[in-house]
Parts: structure tokens; sequence; C-alpha cells
């Protein structure tokens, strides 16, 4: 029955061995090795595609590679399609943006066989991480994913803040994957098992009034949740993600952090506990979901790095996450339907964030690779020169911020609507919304900081911004394929919440309130009873027309337009001096806002390279005080 | 349910769109003339925004930056708030089917929003950017206390849709919730003491100062029609029982347009005619307290829900 199946997830794998292999042979040809190592991972993402139809037509399937026993379910076909897909688009990405790290003089030996077979090793490592349900296995492929995220988050290991964001990572990274292997062993110990499939033996245990799993729960929640960048415990990674190179900070932003969120929500929901305990843990999650979303989007919007912005950005959208899985554990045991609500919000949430998180970092790279600096008190007005790229990153940054048709609103639409009719069981949900409301608006600060101090505007100095080129064509079509993922997902959402619902009915009988309109999302609330519904075809027509009557309305009166410079109070001084720097954005709470999110500081003894790493973070944040010294300094200059 | 079972629907949102883009102005006019009697002055007549819309329609376009954004900003905003006007109740009656819910709504507005503070940034002015940064910071402090007031009713009737909402019990928690947003209505619309993104003595219009010609008349539009769609929304929601005994739709609209005339002028118009301008921070606080409240108010029509059932 599964014949098809086992043949394509094997040789999936040795799509993947065989890209690892290439990345050693042709290490010393850099942009061959890349392009094949891009080949290798297109034929794997089309061979795992079959799998992934054979699982959605028959169900799903267990198969045996290497004497373990691989579980593809249709929730796993779409992580792996993550995983693939976005790999692809960073393989590609990196062929040209790798190179001028690889030709820097200063930098280590060996570039590309440090990058290449890792890359391809972390993708590997993903995919198992994904499929393996026997808990040891896993956790042999989640180390060996951290490890090869730690060896390419030092790809630059020659600069002292990558040293340190690196040891910052491992020292996390080990408490984290500590507590994990702990939580497996007193599982394996206390269930007589390490196969994580819903023998009702947590379910039992809780039964007998036993608080091991509580503890396992507590282990697995802290070390999935230091993975997923959740504040206090993922503090690792505001630091990590600017040090990687920008096609790995999508990948791990994209897709590796997620995969935390994805083994908590499902080993919790198939642990079968009954309600009570469930419920406390879901809210417990669920609200450290909140804290994070309201700390990171503060951070995010007071930062003026462009890659640390969208980390913290990512610890924002990966409480969302969380937030979104919390609820859904909280509910499953008493409320089938709500709990798929909430899950499927979470994955569509987990999709969206993937394309526009990858697609923000892809962007940021493209900056750096532009200007060699992320620095956005620095950028400005790159919009002129590179116009695709600021497209791209218009795009990601409205879905990020989760505006109306891109794949970022439906997350958010679903999140509330799931918070909405949970908090007629759990009124505390109602508070969340809160959250969600808070969070939305700190996301579009950030987003919009982001785009507009980067690519709108005016540069501080003209040298750096207004001499730079477009960055080459394989760098600017992952951006585009990303693009065009964001808005077919935002105009057709059945194409992430499908997906989603199926991989929900696998887990749990029940379905979800969604049902379809073509392309839309009705919720119905009882029979004939449409109680949330967003059809985005609809919308979209009514802003066609709308923009018509407005662009006619505009054309009414035929005025003629003549080009002048802005107006500067009279004075003649030029934009670069009177502009707004980004350090000057959203004052006066700029302080209040940063001050919110407090950096977890390891002592001096852990890290030798902290020193440097902090004064470097002081100097990127750059207070108010940076606009009155380019004046000064202009001044002076004149 | 199929795609062009929604053409009807799509069809009464365009009739919306057009009242909406009809009537705004006439607001604004009533406003300028209340604050003129208050000042001791003759003031303008009530028609006058109508002139102004038709004179800067005309008007030669000044362009300071050949960004796509500056270009295509005004109308994306005015079209953003136009469907936004397309999916909210008219006259008491709201939209048989749900294209877009509460939600929707929301994000829609905030898409305007957003628009306008790209706009500010996209020209490089510091007046302009300014403002723009000042836009995000006061959408802040009116956003959350807007969202949540209307959460309150949600929460009662247990559904996002605005024919939910209309049909949401009214109870002490929806007075408290229809106080906080009356409280915060002049944050929605951004006048005196809230027009801190335009503050024209300090930023001279802020995010619109770069615009001039049929593009400052759009921007114009989409602040007079959002004014209009904030106090519609009020009359709709927290005070259906004046519409509901209208039968007919059309006198209901008539009502519905004189109720938003008069909420605008006897709220928003005294309001602003008798207080200077706050500072952001300080407006910031003001929103948060109201926020407070209403958040407030939301976990108590939850527990109300959650004890009833």
């Amino acid at each position: 029955m599964f014949a098809g199946l086992e043949q394509s997830v094997t040789l999936t794998f040795e799509l993947l061995v065989a890209a690892v292999a290439t990345g050693i042979v042709l290490s010393r040809w850099p942009r061959v090795c890349g392009w094949v190592c891009g080949v290798l991972l297109a034929c794997a993402l089309v061979v795992s595609s079959w799998a992934g139809a054979v699982v959605s037509e028959s169900g799903p399937g267990v198969v045996a590679l290497a004497g373990m026993e691989l579980h593809l379910t249709r929730l796993n076909i779409i992580f792996i399609w993550l995983v693939l897909g976005l790999g692809l688009l960073a393989t590609i990405y990196s062929v040209r943006y790798i190179e001028h790290s690889l030709r820097d003089e200063t930098a280590p030996k060996h570039g590309a066989l440090r990058y290449y077979p890792v890359l391809m090793l972390f993708l590997a490592s993903m995919v198992a991480v994904v499929c393996l349900s026997n808990l040891i296995a896993f956790f042999i492929a989640w180390s060996i994913m951290s490890l090869c995220a730690l060896a390419l988050i030092l790809h630059e290991y020659q600069r002292p803040e990558v040293l340190a964001a690196g040891i910052k990572f491992a020292i996390f990274t080990l408490i984290g994957n500590a507590a994990i292997f702990v939580a497996i062993m007193l599982y394996g110990s206390s269930t007589g098992g390490y196969a994580l499939d819903g023998n009702g033996a947590i379910a039992a245990l809780l039964g007998q009034g036993s608080v091991m799993p509580h503890l396992i729960f507590g282990l697995f929640a802290f070390g999935f949740l230091t993975k997923l960048g959740i504040y206090p415990m993922g503090d690792w990674l505001p630091d990590a993600h600017p040090a990687a190179p920008s096609p790995v900070s999508a990948l791990l932003s994209g897709v590796m952090i997620k995969l935390a969120a994805y083994d908590l929500a499902h080993m919790m929901i198939r642990s079968d506990a009954p309600g009570g305990a469930m419920a406390a843990w879901g809210l417990v999650l669920a609200a450290l979901g909140g804290l994070s979303v309201l700390l990171g989007g503060s951070a995010a919007a007071a930062n003026n790095d462009t890659k640390r912005l969208l980390a913290y950005s990512s610890v924002s959208q990966s409480g969302y996450i969380l937030m979104c899985l919390g609820v859904s554990i909280a509910f499953a045991p008493v409320d089938q339907t709500l709990a798929g609500l909430a899950f499927v919000a979470g994955i569509v949430f987990v999709m969206a964030d993937a394309m526009h998180k990858a697609l923000l970092f892809l962007t940021a790279g493209s900056v750096l690779y532009a200007t060699g600096t992320r620095d956005l008190v620095r950028l400005g007005g790159l919009g002129d020169r590179m116009p695709e790229t600021k497209l791209a990153a218009i795009a990601g940054g409205m879905s990020l911020a989760g505006i109306p048709l891109t794949a970022g609103f439906i997350a958010k639409w679903m999140l509330l609507q799931a918070t909405l009719q949970g908090a007629a069981q759990q009124p505390v949900l109602a508070l969340f919304m809160l959250v969600v409301v808070l969070g939305s608006i700190l996301a579009m600060a950030y987003a919009l900081k982001y785009v507009g101090a980067a690519f709108l505007g005016h540069p501080a100095d003209p040298q750096c911004c207004l001499q730079t080129e477009e960055v080459p064509s394989s760098m600017r079509l992952p951006q585009w394929v990303l693009v065009a993922g964001l808005i077919v997902a935002g105009l057709w959402p059945a194409l992430m919440a499908g997906p989603a619902a199926a991989a929900w009915s696998d887990l749990m009988p029940g379905g979800t309130p969604l049902t379809g309109v073509e392309g839309g999302l009705l919720l119905v609330g009882g029979p004939g009873a449409v109680i949330g519904g967003f059809v985005p075809a609809v919308i979209l027509v009514m802003v066609a027309v709308a923009a018509l009557i407005a662009w006619g309305v505009s054309r009414i009166g035929g005025a003629p337009s003549r080009d002048v410079p802005s107006w500067q109070s009279g004075l003649d001084l030029p934009l670069a001096v009177t502009r707004l720097p980004a350090s000057g954005w959203f004052w006066p709470f700029t302080p209040v806002l940063r001050a919110m999110y407090r950096e977890i500081r390891l002592p001096a003894a852990l890290n030798p390279a902290l020193s440097d790493a902090s004064q470097r973070a002081k100097d990127t944040e750059r207070p108010a005080v940076h606009a009155r010294s380019s004046i000064a300094a202009a001044d002076s200059g004149e | 349910m199929t795609l062009p079972e929604f053409l009807p629907t799509i069809g009464i949102a365009i009739g919306k769109m057009l009242l909406v883009l009809l009537v705004a102005p006439l607001l604004e006019g009533a406003i300028r003339k209340l604050r003129a009697v208050i000042q001791s002055r003759k003031g303008p007549p009530i028609y006058q925004p109508y002139l102004d819309l038709m004179k800067l329609l005309a008007k030669e376009e000044l362009h300071v930056t050949d960004s796509p954004i500056v270009a295509w900003g005004p109308p994306v905003m005015l079209a953003a708030i136009l469907v936004a006007a397309g999916l909210m109740p008219i006259g008491g009656q709201a939209p048989a089917l749900t294209a877009g819910d509460l939600v929707v709504f929301i994000g829609l507005l905030a898409l305007a929003n957003l628009t306008l503070a790209a706009m500010g940034f996209a020209t490089g002015s510091a007046f302009s950017s300014l403002g723009a940064s000042r836009e995000i910071m006061a959408m802040l402090a009116a956003e959350p206390v807007l969202f949540i007031s209307l959460l309150v009713l949600a929460v009662q009737s247990g559904s996002m849709t605005f024919a939910g909402l209309l049909a949401a019990p009214m109870g002490i928690v929806t007075i408290v919730a229809a106080i906080a947003y009356i409280l915060a209505l002049q944050m929605y619309v951004a006048k005196v003491p809230f027009d801190i993104t335009e503050a024209e003595t300090e930023l001279i219009g802020g995010p619109l100062s770069e615009l001039s010609g049929p593009k400052l008349a759009l921007a114009q539009w989409t602040i007079y029609a959002k004014q209009f769609i904030y106090s519609s929304l009020f009359i709709q929601l927290f005070m259906p029982w004046t519409l509901s005994y209208l039968g007919w739709l059309p006198f209901a609209i008539v009502a519905n347009v004189l109720l938003v005339l008069l909420l605008d002028v006897l709220v928003v118009g005294v309001v602003m005619s008798v207080n200077p301008r706050l500072r952001l921070d300080q407006a910031l606080r003001y929103g948060m307290s109201l926020a407070g409240v209403a958040s407030v108010t939301l976990i108590v029509a939850a527990v109300v829900q959650f004890v009833g059932r």
C-alpha cells in the first residue's frame, strides 16, 4: 500500500546524503558546488512531493529506513516541504552571497568546506527530526541539527561578535538539549518505551496522581522553548541570527526554530492527557508566548540593526506560534474543534512566518551584500538602486505586519478567532486578544522601520547607498519565489489552511470549524451560523473597485505636475542632514521599548568573546545623540 | 458557498463606498462651522470641504520623490478605508454574507495608517518622517481601545461578524465599552487634542506635508472618510436602537447619517474647540488607561459569558 512511499522517502534521504557528499567533494569550486547542491535539493523536493501525494491520498504511513521507523503524516509532510523548499531557496541564494565572505582575506580557510556540506547536513537532520518517532533516534537527529546550526552560525568566526554569539548559542543549546535528554530518559523509564505514539501511558500516570508527567512536560517545554526562541530561555536568538550568514539566518528563523514548536505541540497533544492538566500547561505556554510577543516586538521596534531587528521579530512571531499551540494544547482534551482551529492557526503561522521571515532575512542579506552594512541609521534610499529587493522587502514587511491579503494576516485572523471562541470557556483568553492587538501594532512598527529606514528616504552617507547595485539574479530569484508564495497564500488561504486542517485530522478526530468557501475561510459556530469570515477574493475585487474609484477621482481635475525639492523650512540643507535617522524613530518611546527586553548576560568566564560583543551592541543601538552628531559632522565638513 | 454568490454583497458594498465618499466631507464642514461659532467667528459655509477637495483635485501636483509609495499611497489609503466602509453595517443592516469580519475591518484600517506612515518616510523630509513615526505611536495609543471595545461585543455574541456584533445583547459591560469607545473617538479621528501626527503648528501637516494637488485631496478625503466610519460604527454597534425602529432602509440610512453628524458636532467638534494639543506621551498614557479599562470590561464580559453557559 505504501510501496511508493518507502521508495520516495528513501530516495529523498539518499539525495540529501548525496548533497552532503557533493558539498565535500566540490568544495574547491564553491559556485559549482552550490549549484549542484541546489539541483540535488530540488530533486529531493520533487521526490518528497511524491511521498506527500501518497500520504495525503492514503493516510499516514510508517516507513522503515536503516532499522528506524519514520512516521509520515500530513503534518510531517508540511514541515518536510518547508525544510526542503526554504533549503533550496537558501542554497540558490548562497551561491553568490557566500562568495564575498569566502573572498574576504581575513576569513579563515576552507570557507566553502565549512559551509555547503554543513548546510546540507543541517537540512537532512531537520528532515530526520520531523520524521523520527523513536525518541532516542529523534534526539540524535536533533543534536546533529543543533551542531550544524552552531557550525553555520560560526561561519565567520574571525569576528569577535560572531564568536560570542556562537558560544552563547552553544551554552543555551547545551542546557536546552540536556533538558530534552533528561525528559526522554524519564519518559522511557516511566512509560517503558521510547515510541511517541499516544499509547496512553502518560495519561495513565496522570490518573494515578503522579507528578512524573508534569516533570517530563516541564523539561520538554524548557528544551523546546529554548530552541523556539521564547524569552527568556531563547535569548540566544537575537545574537545568533545577525551573526550567521543571511541565508542561514533565513533557515534558522524560517524552519529550525519552528521544529521546536512542532515537536512540543505534537508531543503534548499526542500524550492523550486529561483536560485539567493540559489546560494548565496550555495556558502557561500561551502566556509565555504572549510575553515573547510583546517583549520581542518592543525590542525589534527599538533596534537599529537590520538583522537584529528581524531576529527580535522572530522572538515575537515565535511567541504567536506558541500562543496558538498553547491554546490548542489547552483545549485538545475537551473541545477538539476549537483546539483544531488554534492548531491550524499555529501551523498557518509557521508557514507564513517561514516565508516572510526567510524573505526578510534574504533582503537583509542583499542589503548587506550591496552596502556592507547592517546599520539602519546609515542606510536609506536603497529602493532607488535596488527596486526588486525593495518590493520584496515591502511584501515581506506587509505580511509580517499582518496586513489583509498577505499570508501573515490569515494566521492572525485564525488566532483571533480561536482566542475569541476560547474566551467563552477560559475567560483569561480574552487578555490574549489584547496581546495580539498590541503585538500587531508593534509588528507594524518594526516592519515599517526595517523597510522604511533601509529602502525609503535618504541615506546618511550618500557613498554608502547611492552607488550600490541590485544584487545578482540568483539572489533575486529566491526573493521573488517567496514574494509570490506570500501573495498567493494570502489570496487563497485554503492553500495553507487546507493542509493544516488535514494534518489536524491525522492527530485528532473531530475536525475544525473552518468550512469552505472557494478559497476563503468561513467559521461556523452552529448550524448555519457564520461567526467569522474572510474571503480574500471578494476583498480583492472590492479593493480593485475602490482603488479604481480613488484613481478616477484623482484624475478628474486633470492636474498638471512638476518636480520640486523637498521643503526644509526655507533652509538650504541636504536631505542627508535634515533626515530623521532610524535611531530617532518612535521617539520618545524608543528607550522604553528597548528596556522592555532584558538581554541575558552570561558570566564573562563562560564567554571570553563577550566583552567585544557587548561593546558592539552598544555601538549599533545608537541613542538619539547620533542625529545631532551627524549634523555636526556635516557642518564641520562644509 | 461559491464566489458568484458574493456578487450582490459586492454591489451593496460599492454603494456604501460611494455613500461614504459623498457624505464624509459634510462632517468636516459641520465641525468647522461649530468650531467657528464657539470661537465667535462666522466660519466657512458647511459645504466648504467639498470646495476644498474640488480645488485640490485641479491643482498642480509637486513631486518631491519618484517613490512609487508616494505615487500609489493616497489611492491605496482611500481604497482601504472605502473597503472597510463597504464591510461595515449601515442603517442598522449588516452585509448578508461575510466577506470580511471585524478582524479584516481592523486590518484594512491598519493598512491605511501604515500606508500614510510609509508615505511619510518615503519623502525623506524631516517633518514627514517625524509625523510618520508619530503615526505608529498614535496607533499604539488608539487601536487597542478601538479593538477591545468592539471585542466586548464580539465576546458577548460569540461572533466576529458584523451581523453578530449588531445582535450582541445590551448590558452593563456594553455601556462601559461604549463609554471607552466614545472617550477614545477623538484619538481615532486624530483631531485636536490628538492631532499629534499632523500637528500643523509643529510638523506642518506631518506625513501630509509633502503631498499636494490630487494626492492631498485623496489623503484629506481618507481622513474625512475615517471620521465617518469611526462615528458611524459607534451609532451602529452601541446605539442600534436608534436605527432599529426605522423599518425602511433608506430612512435608516438617512437617520444614520444625521446621527453621525450630530455625534461628530457634539463630541468631536466641541472637544477639539476647547482643548490644546496633547504631547505624544500624554496621549499614549490616556490611550493605555482607556485600553486598561476596556480590557477589564472585556474580561468581565468573558466571565459573564462563561458563567452564563
